[in-house]
């Protein structure tokens, strides 16, 4: 089954608390920052809380993600505590080309085979917060076999485009759409930007319904408030699931009868249908919609 | 790991502890101050002499200012204030992983 | 969640005025001598400050409607996180008595207290680092204190050592370390040990945070803009630091002043000093030294360096310390 992502938590890697508590809120994703919420003096003492908390606690109902710092600026020594610590996944803050991703990979290499770690466990994303990278994201989405995402950052992306957030979000509409193709071509999931203006729920309303029309698979989330809100919509709808078990009842079916082709009220399904289906079940467990 | 200078790492924050190291002539002394003392701080301490120990750190006068950390925390804020106060950056992640759990 | 901000005091009027009233809402005084504010708010309400000013945390309130929450944590760490971002680890907070025990569980630690005010310390080098200091330089035998500015060090200086000098086994010059005089605190201690050495009896140490600091006593440094009642209270704990910690760790029976009829706070700290040695410490009040008449203060002197006035400097200061000045100082030439 597919990793679900509708939400992805920042947390600051600094916040002895939060790293404890995180997984209460439900996100499907807890993105631990060593990045922008921790100031440049305290790195060292981020990096081996977060690596403590990592080795610590049970956070197996959770994807774990680290945002790590530049290689140039303590990110060398981020990606080897947290890939040691057993992270998930490392996530790439302001990837502007796929040589970026590829520095990375490179040092992740390096790290799995010191430690006898299985090469290829540590998985990465990419946050792109940029023109450039934008620009370059399928170049980015396919730079490395480690890839499981690319995120968009607006906050950033929009202050290099001299503009700023809109309620329509017209101003992201290219990279959104850039992004999320970028995305699918490379088989990898799309992460929407986090929408920062926590007590405005029906703008969060708003947003998260157009990124799911779209076809994105989740948003970065600041506050746990906004986790249910985002689930809400994500989840499928009654006449979706129903439809979805049919097709996996016929999936089923094909296999029991060793069928190559699955068939529905006699009419053939195609593979992506299917994998669809199976993703719209396993969206209608998380939204507790589903019982098996 | 050598004490070169007082250094302290951590924060006030509940489920934090802010831990100071300062050079010694020898021994280990650990004065702490924490508001689950009475039920914990045999073990706090304790977590802070077993992070000391894996450090190689003999000789230093700890202050401790416990907000209710779990062991995890006062082990990770050990390691960061002896590194600070060693003056060493780069951490020995490999020694550090042998030990920590 | 209440959230944690910066309130810039001169650029926002709003927060200003709401910083003013939360403090007299708790029962402070608008005390305009910070330099770095700190807020806790609730979308647009203030509900607890804290500010710097050096090294200090004061101004430190919470609405009392929120005393609940953990608003202070937040506070302290942004004021700590800022002291350590200008190279300092050591912070001090003036407080009630009847808040020490909150402080103390934040990691400060006592230094002195009078009936009205605790001061405390958190970070090093702390004050148990400066009594191991002073108790390596401690010698045997009756012992006095004098503390001084030495900016620079004149004849006047001179005799008051002297005196003391006479009547004590050891007398222990303490030499301000705050860096807010003319006089850098290195030549000022370098000026004080050459004008000394014919003593075989003077120590001479710096005060570090400890004597008549920017920490202890603020004001001192304010000179003719100190609210006199203010300096009261610091002198007091100032005082009684002297008292309970400094004095016992190096046998200290006695402290040496001169006269101070030309400045009021140093005027209400002798005062103080009196009120808080009695039963304690011996405290002796020499005239000033005169010159041609006119009591020798530094004053004069900086002014006399300042219009190179050659015949004054030497009346007022030993062929040494002036020859040093010369050496030393861009000051003078």
């Amino acid at each position: 089954m597919d990793q679900l992502r509708r939400t992805m938590m920042f947390v600051p890697g600094a916040n002895a608390a939060m790293l404890r508590d995180c997984t209460l809120y439900g996100a499907d994703a807890i993105m631990f920052d060593l990045e922008d919420a921790v100031s440049m003096k305290e790195k060292d003492t981020a990096r081996i809380l977060v690596y403590s908390a990592l080795k610590t606690f049970d956070y197996s109902s959770v994807e774990t993600v680290v945002r790590i710092n530049a290689l140039d600026a303590g990110g060398a020594q981020d990606v080897e505590a947290v890939v040691l610590g057993g992270v998930n996944v490392v996530r790439l803050p302001k990837t502007e080309t796929a040589q970026d991703i590829k520095d990375v990979d490179a040092v992740i290499t390096k790290v799995e085979a010191k430690y006898g770690i299985p090469a290829g466990r540590t998985h990465m994303m990419a946050a792109i917060e940029s023109a450039e990278g934008v620009l370059n994201a399928r170049e980015i989405a396919q730079a490395s076999d480690r890839m499981i995402g690319i995120a968009l950052g607006a906050e950033d992306y929009l202050t290099s485009q001299k503009t700023y957030r809109h309620e329509d979000g017209a101003e992201l509409s290219f990279a959104r759409n850039y992004i999320l193709h970028a995305a699918r071509e490379a088989g990898i999931a799309a992460i929407d930007t986090v929408y920062t203006d926590i007590n405005n729920e029906e703008g969060l309303i708003r947003e998260t319904s157009l990124i799911k029309q779209l076809g994105f698979d989740g948003k970065s989330v600041i506050n746990p408030r906004q986790i249910p809100t985002i689930h809400k919509i994500f989840a499928p709808t009654q006449k979706q699931i129903t439809k979805a078990r049919e097709i996996v009842a016929g999936l089923k079916e094909a296999e029991a009868k060793g069928a190559g082709v699955v068939a529905v009220k006699g009419q053939m399904v195609d593979k992506p249908v299917v994998e669809r289906a199976q993703y719209i079940l396993a969206l209608a467990k998380a939204s507790g919609l589903e019982v098996d | 790991m050598q004490i070169k200078h007082a250094a302290s790492a951590g924060t006030l924050e509940s489920s934090d502890i802010t831990i100071t190291l300062k050079p010694a002539d020898n021994g280990v002394t650990i004065a702490l101050d924490s508001s689950v003392e009475k039920q914990f701080g045999r073990q706090i301490k304790a977590q802070i002499e077993a992070a000391l120990k894996a450090l190689d750190i003999t000789a230093v006068a700890v202050e401790a200012t416990d907000k209710g950390a779990l062991d995890c925390t006062i082990k990770a804020r050990t390691i960061a204030a002896a590194y600070r106060a060693a003056d060493v950056q780069d951490y020995d992640w490999e020694e550090i992983n042998s030990w920590i759990n | 969640m209440a959230e944690l901000r910066r309130i810039w005091l001169t650029i926002d009027h709003d927060e200003a005025a709401a910083w003013a009233a939360l403090l007299t809402k708790s029962g402070l005084a608008v005390d305009h001598q910070v330099e770095v504010t700190f807020g806790m708010f609730e979308g647009e309400t203030l509900l607890a400050t804290a500010s710097l000013y050096g090294q200090i945390i004061k101004c430190v309130a919470v609405d009392p409607a929120a005393q609940s929450e953990n608003l202070l944590a937040p506070l302290l760490q942004a004021a700590f996180d800022q002291l350590d971002d200008n190279g300092s680890q050591h912070a001090f907070i003036y407080t009630k008595p009847s808040t020490q025990a909150f402080f103390q569980s934040l990691g400060f630690k006592p230094l002195a207290h009078s009936d009205e005010v605790v001061l405390l310390e958190r970070g090093y080098p702390d004050l148990d680092d400066y009594l191991h200091t002073l108790q390596q330089a401690k010698r045997p035998g009756s012992a006095a204190a004098i503390v001084m500015n030495a900016n620079p060090f004149t004849r006047g200086h001179h005799y008051l050592v002297s005196q003391a000098a006479q009547q004590y086994d050891t007398v222990y010059v303490f030499v301000l370390s705050a860096e807010r005089a003319l006089f850098s605190a290195a030549d000022r201690l370098a000026m004080v040990k050459l004008g000394t050495q014919e003593f075989s009896n003077v120590v001479v140490l710096p005060t570090r945070d400890y004597m008549v600091s920017s920490a202890t006593f603020p004001s001192y440094f304010l000179k003719d803009r100190a609210d006199l009642a203010v300096a009261k209270q610091q002198a007091r704990i100032d005082a009684e630091l002297f008292v309970q910690k400094i004095a016992p760790t190096l046998g200290i029976t006695a402290r040496f002043v001169s006269e101070e009829p030309l400045s009021p706070v140093t005027a209400v700290y002798n005062t103080e000093l009196a009120a808080a040695f009695v039963g304690h410490i011996q405290l002796h009040v020499l005239p000033r030294k005169a010159v041609a008449g006119a009591p020798i203060s530094a004053t004069t002197v900086r002014q006399a360096l300042q219009n190179a006035d050659q015949s004054t400097l030497e009346k007022l200061l030993l062929p040494s310390i002036y020859r040093y000045i010369k050496e030393h100082s861009s000051h003078a030439n």
